[in-house]
């Protein structure tokens, strides 16, 4: 098994991403692993749109979030997204990731309240400037791609 | 003493095989066979397996990560474990067809129920109203199967509606959850009863709050799903082991059994089966042959038989099975709570929702969310992976997810048969199933109700996260050769004779002529049981 150097930046920027740690020599092993043996597979051609969100995604933190806002609700099944989802899931099986998962944060109702408004809030600015940012791309990636089908 | 040749090792199976062997007959069991790999690390927890096994990723997605759910993917909320793999694999010469309807058949040692959820629910006197036996002739039948299986529960409003037995052990230690669950129907229980027609209890489960036959007892290592690295939870693979003690019994695996010859008096004469290992095909002589290979499996062997015999290709209709509805919830008592991973995994709290007529109760299994890969649930919130990761951590021990279950009728609309194929290789099974008249609004009526009770336990069903399983999902297949009083073209006799082919016998779900809501698993073993002592 060859390494790619461009994937290990990708797992790198991701899990710092997903659940804010570096990821451990196995994490990184396993995602080339996985991307050896085909995954994610996106199950329909990949589209110029997909290409444009990852290499957005793979500038910085913040774009990368403001690409996965974007396409959680516009672009459900991008090859960012399930990217995301190949790394979560091999987080969640490793030692030292998976309590960052699935390890509940205790706080009493009125903290927990609080935070998810405040979270919320925060989501909702992330639409909005996602949608600015991106729907006019998607939006022009789909017509040429009609275009371009007939 | 007879010598009784046996189709298949699924639950259905192995509890005939063991009656009739106690009862001192020769018994040969033909069975494709698949073989379950050997648990890892038994004595770790569920995430201590993360931190103690050499590739915990390999163990929990699979050598090639199929077991990693991505989004798009249609249906369920978790991704079935890579080590549960053999249950569902086909052989080579099995090929099916399906229209409307999802088919999972096992070849596995222990069939499908080395895959299951342990639920055990005995159907009560109005659910055995269309058949042609009465569930006084089940009871002690129902006794048995628990005192071989081992099962936990507890008699409280529930009973009324699943016969008490013998040999039901204490139940298993409740998870936090179900327990503030069931404190709070006992405390507006007379609001459940008498306003939402609700009855709620400890549910029936196939694993042992305590040792039981050289059975060590439920150590709460959350594996459940993984498999029970300790046989807690029972699979029929236990009681096969049970019945190779015997010298009378001889198993023969690898082996997929294609049809049976008929000879000029309507007997079955030789069992054709083919070698998987590509020794080719064997004929065995039959005395008795006894169908067990699941309703799917055995009606296509019955098929099969009849078209060997002279090209006709037969329809079996009536098959049935449970529509499911998979409704999640969160509890707003549970929010921001801590959870154990360390705890039964499936679920422990049942409940029923009474209809006027009794043959329409719907049976909802409640399982709270404990140990888990959680990914699929992650990704299906519609937020950013952060803000879904965040929303994730706190309401974890507040997630749960009811099953809810519906009866199923015979209609001649769904139905199984053969198409394709020479005389040389076997034919395609083909399956076709339509929901009847009434099926949506009776599904739309009981998530109603279902949501209304989930509410009354101040829990709340996010919006469109309820998912319709596809039917054939439900994995409690019925009908296709019912048993029935009067003689007629496949069908069998109360006894599971069958009225076209005297020496052979069925003892699986084929024969079931209805199917209530409830898990049909326990009924399958304890009429198996009660067909060999009956007839053998
Ligand atoms: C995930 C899951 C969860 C479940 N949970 C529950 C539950 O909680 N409660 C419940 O009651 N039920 C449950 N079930 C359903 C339960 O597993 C089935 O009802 C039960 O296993 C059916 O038993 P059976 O003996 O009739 O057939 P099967 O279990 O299908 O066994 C068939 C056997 O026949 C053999 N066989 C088939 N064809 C051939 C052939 N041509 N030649 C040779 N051998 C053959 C197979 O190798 C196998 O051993 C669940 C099922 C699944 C998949
Ligand atoms: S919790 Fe499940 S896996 Fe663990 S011992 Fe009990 S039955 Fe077995």
């Amino acid at each position: 098994m060859v390494p790619q150097p461009s994937l290990d930046r990708e797992c790198q920027l991701f899990s710092q991403y997903l659940i804010a740690l570096r990821p451990s020599g196995y994490v990184l092993r396993k995602y080339q692993e996985a991307h050896q043996q085909g995954h994610p597979s996106i199950g329909r051609p990949l589209q110029l749109f997909d290409d444009i969100l990852m290499r957005l995604a793979l500038k910085h933190a913040y774009i990368l979030r403001l690409a996965d806002t974007y396409s959680c609700l516009f672009y459900k099944d991008a090859l960012l997204r399930r990217k995301l989802v190949l790394l979560l899931a091999i987080l969640e099986c490793s030692p030292g990731a998976f309590d960052r998962l699935d390890r509940p944060e205790v706080r009493s109702r009125p903290a927990l309240c609080g935070l998810l408004i405040l979270k919320g809030l925060a989501f909702g600015a992330m639409v909005v400037l996602s949608v600015a940012m991106l729907a006019p791309i998607h939006g022009a990636c789909e017509s040429f791609r009609h275009r371009w089908d007939r | 003493m007879t010598h009784i040749t046996i189709v298949g090792s699924g639950p259905s199976a192995v509890h005939f095989a063991l009656s009739v062997l106690k009862k001192g007959h020769q018994v040969v069991m033909v069975d494709v066979g698949e073989s379950r790999p050997d648990p890892v690390s038994p004595e770790q927890s569920f995430n201590q397996l993360k931190m103690g096994l050499r590739d915990p990723a390999e163990y929990f997605l699979g050598r090639s990560f199929e077991a990693v759910t991505y989004p798009g993917t249609p249906g369920e909320y978790y991704g079935f474990p890579p080590n549960k793999r053999y249950v569902f694999l086909p052989p080579p010469n099995y090929h099916v067809e399906a229209d409307g309807f999802s088919p999972l058949a096992s070849f596995a040692q222990g069939g499908l129920a080395e895959a299951w959820t342990g639920g055990v629910y005995p159907f009560n006197e109005h659910e055995f109203r269309d058949f042609p036996i009465e569930y006084s002739q089940m009871q002690s039948c129902y006794s048995e199967v628990a005192k071989r299986i081992g099962i936990s529960g507890l008699q409280d409003d529930l009973s009324a509606f699943m016969p008490m037995h013998d040999h039901i052990l204490s139940p298993l230690n409740l998870d936090e959850h179900s327990e503030d669950l069931l404190q709070k129907y006992e405390r507006k229980k007379s609001f459940f009863r008498g306003r939402l027609n609700c009855v709620m209890g400890r549910g029936r489960l196939a694993a042992i709050s305590q040792p039981w036959l050289q059975r060590q007892a439920c150590s709460y290592r959350g594996r459940c799903l993984w498999g029970c690295p300790q046989d807690s939870l029972y699979t029929p693979s236990l009681t096969l082991e049970e019945c190779k003690r015997y010298e009378s019994f001889r198993y023969a695996p690898g082996r997929y059994a294609s049809h049976f010859r008929i000879d000029q008096h309507g007997r079955a004469s030789h069992l054709l089966v083919d070698r998987l290992d590509c020794a080719g095909r064997e004929e065995w002589a039959l005395d008795k042959l006894v169908l067990g290979a699941g309703t799917l499996s055995t009606s296509r062997i019955v098929l099969e038989s009849v078209r060997q015999r002279d090209g006709t290709i037969l329809t079996l209709t009536g098959l049935m099975d449970n529509q499911q509805v998979l409704v999640p919830f969160v509890n707003l008592d549970f929010l921001g709570r801590a959870y154990s991973d360390v705890r039964y995994q499936y679920h422990q709290i049942a409940f029923g929702l009474i209809n006027d007529d009794p043959c329409d109760y719907v049976h909802c299994l409640l399982t709270t969310l404990k140990s888990a890969l959680v990914h699929p649930l992650i990704h299906r919130t519609p937020a950013d992976m952060r803000f879904a990761i965040f929303l994730f951590r706190h309401l974890r021990a507040a997630l749960g997810l009811v099953n809810v279950n519906l009866s199923d009728d015979r209609r001649s609309t769904n139905y199984v048969t053969l198409q394709n194929g020479d005389m040389k290789t076997d034919a395609t099974l083909t399956i076709h199933y339509e929901p009847g008249g009434a099926h949506v609004n009776k599904v739309r009526q009981a998530l109603r109700r279902v949501k209304s009770v989930l509410w009354q336990l101040n829990c709340v069903v996010p919006p469109g996260q309820v998912h319709v399983r596809p039917m054939g999902a439900g994995v409690h297949y019925a009908g296709t050769l019912p048993m029935c009083r009067e003689r007629r073209p496949m069908a069998v006799s109360p006894n599971g004779q069958s009225y076209d082919f005297r020496n052979v016998y069925i003892v699986d779900g084929s024969t079931f002529p209805a199917l209530p809501a409830k898990n049909i698993t326990f009924t399958l073993m304890s009429n198996a049981v009660r067909i060999a002592q009956t007839n053998f």
